[in-house]
Parts: C-alpha cells; sequence; structure tokens
C-alpha cells in the first residue's frame, strides 16, 4: 500500500506492506536518509506509545479523528499535524477528508460572555476578537478564525456559556 | 503553634500549605469544589471539606461561608494564600471576632487596609519614596478624564484594589479613555473581587519590575531578602521570576531594600511583606506592597534557604522570627517558572482536558511543585496553573541552562502547555543578556518568534511516518477482523446486543 502523508510543507511517501509486523525493526529510505524504526511500547488497543528511531528514544501519541485517521502526531511532547491525503490501495479506503470553511465558532471553554465585539452583518477580519469571554479569572478574547460575514450572534451578553457551545454564525 | 488551619486557596500554593502546614505541627485543612476531581493538595491534606455552593467561580471569595466552615471544624488559622481572600485584609477584623487568625495582613487600622492603593501611595510619597504620577480614587468617567488630564498618555486604570493583574486597563491615547473606562466598568461591576473604585497612575510601558520580600514579626525584628524580578509579564502577571534580580544595580537595589523596610515598619505590617517597584531606566518607583504570601515565594526559598511560608505562619502563631539579617546567605542564581495548560499559539486561550504526566526530570537544583495527579481533570473556572519549575545553580547562565534542559525533558499530554513558549523566552537573547523589560513578549514581532515552535525536519519525517504506520495497523485491524468472523461477526454482536436488550 502506498501512504501520501503532508506534514507542514512537505509531502512524503510510504510503501508499506500489506501487513505490517511492528514488532521488527522497520527501515525506511527517505530523501538521503535512512529512518530505523523499532516501535518499543504499544498500548492493548494498538497504538503506538513509543518508538526508538536512529538512536533515540521518542514518547509518541497520535491522535486520530473518530474513523481512525491520525491527524496529529505528538513526539516527546512536540506536537506535528499530519494529514493523509491519498491512500492507493485496493482493500482500504480511508474516509474523504473535508475542507469546507468553518461556518461557526463555538466557545474553546465554559465561562461568561463579558462583552459582544461584533454585530450582526459586519464584515469581520481574520483575528479580529469577537467576544470577551470572562473564564478562569482573566478576560480571554475569541479571535476570528477567518475572513467572514457575521451572519447571526447566538449568544448575549452576560450568557453562561458550555464548552462548545456555538457563539456565531458566518455566512457560507 | 496553630492546632488546625484552614486552606481557602487552590493549585499549588494549597498543596505547599499543606506541607508547610503540617511540617509545623498543625493539622491541615482544605477546601474542594463539588466535581473537583481531588488534586494534590486535596490527597495529602488531613481534612477535605467539600463546599455546598452553586457558584463554582466564585467560591472562593465567600468570606462568609468559608468563615463558617472554620468556626464549624474549630480551625484557629485560615491562609488565604494569594489571590481572592488574601487581598481581602478587612476580612480579618471580622475573623478576629470569631476568634481565628487571617494568615496575611494588611490592615491600616480597622477599617482601612493596603488594598488601598492610593492610600498607600501617599503614605510611601510622605516617607520621601518615589511614588508614580497617579490619581486619587475616582467613581465616576468625569473624575476619571479630570485626573488623565493632569497626568497624560500614557497611563493606567486599576480598580482600588487590583490585584493579580485582573482588571488592569492601560490607555494609550486620551482619545480612548472612555473606552477603556466603560471596559474596566463593566468588569467590575461582573467582576468576583468585590471593588467598584479606580484609580488611575502614568504607565511605564518598558519597566522591570522589582519585588522585596520582608518578613517582620510582631516583636518588631525584621529580615529583607534578595530583591526578585518579575519583568517578564503577560497580561500583569509574571512568567519568569529571579532571585537575585538580573537588574544590578546594587545603588538602586540597596534603596529599594532600605525603602521596603521603613514603609514596612512605618506602616506596622507583620508577616511576609513584598514591596514592589518598577524600574523605567532611570529611576525606581515604589508600585505596591502586599500583605500575603507571594507565589514568588519557592524562587527565595531556592534561593537562600528561608521558607517564607513557614516564617509567615510561625509569625502569626506568634513567633520570635527564628533568623537575623546575618542568616540570609544566597547562594548562586535561583529561576522559577509558571507552567499553564494554555495555547501560546492561539492567543493563550486556557487549554482543558486529563492530564496526563509522561517524563519530569529532576535532581540536584531543580524542583517541581504541581498541583495535579495523573489523569486530574482541570476544573475550567480557575486559573490554569500546572506546575512551578525553579531551578538553582551558580550562575544566572547555568541556570538558565539548567531549566532549559529540564523544560525540554518535560512531557505533559492531554492539555496545551506554555512550555516551548517559556523554554523560547529563556532562550532569547534579551533574556540571557539580562536586558529585559515587561514590554518583551508584548512586541508583536517577538511574540510571533516566540511563539513560532521549531520544527525538527527530521521528527516531522517519523511524525509522517507514523501516521501512515497507525493508519496501516488499523486498516490491518479491520481488515483480519473482517476476513476472521466474515459474516459471523455482525451476528454474533447482533445476537449480544439482543440478549442485553431483553
Amino acid at each position: 500500500m502506498r501512504y501520501y502523508v503532508r506534514t507542514g510543507n512537505k509531502q512524503h511517501r510510504f510503501d508499506l506492506a500489506d501487513v505490517v509486523d511492528l514488532s521488527k525493526q522497520l527501515s525506511f529510505e527517505l530523501g538521503k536518509y535512512l529512518i530505523r524504526l523499532v516501535v518499543k511500547n504499544i498500548s492493548p488497543q494498538g497504538e503506538i506509545k513509543s518508538v526508538y528511531v536512529n538512536n533515540k528514544y521518542y514518547t509518541v501519541n497520535i491522535r486520530c479523528r473518530s474513523d481512525g485517521v491520525p491527524y496529529k502526531v505528538i513526539l516527546n511532547g512536540h506536537a506535528y499535524p499530519v494529514q493523509i491525503e491519498r491512500v492507493e490501495s485496493t482493500r482500504y479506503k480511508p474516509p474523504v477528508i473535508s475542507q469546507q470553511p468553518l461556518t461557526e465558532v463555538r466557545s474553546p471553554l465554559p465561562g461568561t460572555i463579558a462583552k459582544i465585539l461584533i454585530v450582526r452583518g459586519e464584515k469581520i477580519a481574520k483575528s479580529q476578537a469577537m467576544f470577551l469571554l470572562e473564564t478562569m479569572e482573566m478576560d480571554q478574547e475569541i479571535l476570528a478564525p477567518r475572513d467572514a460575514i457575521v451572519e447571526n450572534i447566538l449568544v448575549k451578553e452576560g450568557d453562561l456559556v458550555h464548552k462548545s457551545k456555538a457563539l456565531v454564525k458566518f455566512q457560507s | 503553634m496553630f492546632s488546625k488551619i484552614l486552606i481557602a486557596n487552590r493549585g499549588i500554593i494549597r498543596t505547599n500549605c499543606v506541607q508547610v502546614a503540617r511540617e509545623l505541627g498543625a493539622v491541615a485543612a482544605v477546601m474542594s469544589l463539588p466535581g473537583d476531581d481531588f488534586g494534590l493538595g486535596e490527597r495529602t491534606a488531613d481534612e477535605i471539606y467539600v463546599l455546598d455552593t452553586k457558584d463554582p467561580a466564585h467560591a472562593y471569595y465567600d468570606r462568609e461561608a468559608i468563615a463558617e466552615l472554620a468556626v464549624d471544624i474549630y480551625a484557629d488559622a485560615i491562609h488565604p494564600g494569594y489571590g481572592f481572600l488574601a487581598q481581602d485584609a478587612l476580612f480579618a477584623t471580622e475573623l478576629r471576632d470569631r476568634g481565628i487568625t487571617l494568615i496575611a495582613s494588611g490592615l491600616l487600622d480597622d477599617q482601612h487596609s493596603i488594598t488601598d492603593k492610593t492610600k498607600v501611595k501617599q503614605i510611601a510619597a510622605e516617607l520621601d519614596i518615589p511614588t508614580l504620577k497617579g490619581s486619587s480614587e475616582c467613581a465616576t468617567f468625569t473624575e476619571v478624564e479630570e485626573a488623565a488630564a493632569g497626568i497624560g498618555c500614557p497611563l493606567i486604570i486599576k480598580p482600588l484594589n487590583a490585584s493579580g493583574g485582573l482588571g488592569l486597563n492601560v490607555c494609550f491615547e486620551q482619545s480612548k479613555l472612555q473606552r477603556t473606562y466603560d471596559n474596566i466598568k463593566l468588569r467590575l461591576d461582573t467582576a468576583a473581587a468585590a471593588c467598584k473604585t479606580v484609580f488611575i497612575e502614568s504607565f511605564l510601558p518598558q519597566a522591570r519590575h522589582i519585588e522585596l520580600p520582608v518578613l517582620r514579626d510582631s516583636f518588631g525584628n525584621i529580615v529583607s531578602l534578595p530583591p526578585l524580578e518579575g519583568s517578564i509579564q503577560r497580561r500583569f502577571r509574571k512568567l519568569i521570576i529571579e532571585s537575585p534580580a538580573a537588574f544590578s544595580d546594587d545603588k538602586l537595589i540597596q534603596q529599594m531594600t532600605v525603602h521596603s523596610c521603613r514603609l514596612v515598619e512605618h506602616l506596622g505590617l507583620v508577616g511576609c511583606l513584598s514591596v514592589e517597584f518598577l524600574y523605567d531606566g532611570n529611576d525606581i518607583y515604589f508600585n505596591e506592597i502586599n500583605g500575603y504570601i507571594q507565589p514568588t515565594h519557592l524562587v527565595t526559598h531556592a534561593h537562600t534557604g528561608v521558607n517564607l511560608l513557614a516564617q509567615q505562619i510561625k509569625i502569626f502563631a506568634g513567633e520570635k522570627l527564628d533568623i537575623t539579617q546575618a542568616d540570609i546567605n544566597p547562594r548562586g542564581h535561583a529561576l522559577g517558572v509558571s507552567i499553564n495548560a494554555e495555547d501560546p499559539e492561539n492567543n493563550f486561550i486556557p487549554s482543558t482536558g486529563a492530564l496526563n504526566q509522561r517524563f519530569m526530570y529532576s535532581g540536584m537544583g531543580v524542583t517541581v511543585h504541581k498541583t495535579f495527579v495523573e489523569g486530574e481533570k482541570l476544573s475550567s473556572f480557575y486559573e490554569p496553573v500546572l506546575a512551578q519549575l525553579i531551578a538553582v545553580d551558580q550562575t544566572r547562565t547555568q541556570t538558565i541552562n539548567k531549566l532549559i534542559t529540564v523544560l525540554r525533558s518535560y512531557i505533559l499530554e492531554g492539555v496545551k502547555t506554555n512550555i516551548a513558549f517559556i523554554e523560547a523566552i529563556l532562550n532569547s537573547a534579551l533574556f540571557r543578556a539580562g536586558k529585559m523589560d515587561s514590554s518583551y513578549i508584548h512586541q508583536p514581532k517577538a511574540l510571533k518568534e516566540l511563539i513560532t515552535v521549531n520544527v525538527d525536519e527530521k521528527e516531522e519525517d517519523i511524525a509522517a511516518l507514523l501516521a501512515a504506520l497507525t493508519l496501516a495497523n488499523d486498516a490491518q485491524t479491520k481488515n483480519s477482523l473482517l476476513q476472521s468472523h466474515s459474516g459471523s461477526l455482525w451476528g454474533k454482536v447482533k445476537q449480544i446486543f439482543n440478549y442485553a436488550n431483553r
């Protein structure tokens, strides 16, 4: 099977056997150098927890979406976003990754809406402050994730919001 | 010594108070909130009281409930830690009537306390201690406007009893004054800490913050400790503390030490005091005095061996100071940083989740003061400080290197942390040279550089490979399941499901 994985600005291509034996040392040629990888620790659920790569030990944490496709790999506490772009295989098809822009913003934390800084219909720019959320003894600005037009504001000043409560809807 | 101390705080200071109270032979009682996972402070305490409250965000400000609890459990002292009721010196008079000691000082008389910052500034000025240009108490916008005209921008509007950076607002242009005031007013009306009036002061955008801890017992013995520096701040909270200060003008430090002792003696305060000065490149200015234990006490402890928290509790228990100025023999250089659960790449939004600590280096000269236990879920109502890391070594450079090494080996999972951000500040040329001031991490360019994670290309490759392996492994599992149980698997699941639902 052939996997195309994107990290940052790079695209990687890995050819893996149909059945990968994780109990053996694996070698991959990557451009000019060789990655020798030994899986040291694997959880009962089959998640890779630590590896020994080219003479260095890493604790590993791999975050997967609900359909099992990884989107982030954490090596020794440093997070690397990964994107599986394509899998060429006759046996397995990973679900298609949707690329639609965000149409709403949800509260990242529970708290009280102290101030609303946008109005309905307003054209807002990326990183513009939209709400002031009072939480954890602090004021927290909630910023716009992209340029957008405000279609609807779903909260009032003084509202107590839970985590993931939708705060604002953008025009799509 | 007190027989039982009720610790009315959370986080690291609670854990520290429990430890020290027990070292001193007192029973340590702590308060917890319904729904809190029991953290380290609770697990090590002698007694835990879960508060029956519908308002967890304000529970530690609830004077009445806390005083009642102390009476009910026969506690003879309340340790408020820092923040929360520690700023509320007048609470002490209320407790005194019930025979309970508040382990924080600040009372000037029964109606006034040092949280009245304008009054303290006035007293300092009378003692010829330099202060910043400022106003008296303002209750309306008209008063603020008038005072601002006399001071000029940039200026800072502060709640009269501000503490911990809450509600401080800087105004750079006269035209934005109304907006700044409205902002702070709104915050004051809804804030947990009760304070409705403000005062203004001219603002030093590029200041260095020097803090002098002072111990004074009720017999008048006084000891001053080395100056601490906390110039690296975000939202007026100190991120990195060092003892002694990197700021090294001996003459000015000598002056500040003398000023702070005089002020403490003149105000007649006892306990563990902290006097803060600002330095604008030319002169020093008195900023504020606090009568409660500071988060910085751990750094002083590492640097001098003097446990300020223990000394403070002993002083309030009526004991004489058992050290003199001659016993203060600092060694080397100490640095302390706070590890917060927050996301520097995303406007420092606090991060919540179940915490998992994978690895933590410790050894000679490295102290980890943590508050969480493995798998603990973080409460979303309070400041997300996870741990304080303190390092001490012979020189400032060695200590910086040591702290960076420790931070690199520190792996916390489950939440986002500021570890990489702190590491980047420590590693910056400005910090290494000891030339930082409070503006540093607010400059957009500097901030951007500091939060840009250095991508290790080889690690990136490994990450990509692991992603592919994980998917392959997943596909393998699914395929093998489907092959080995083809057809019959779903039948079996259905059978079990039907059985369970009968």
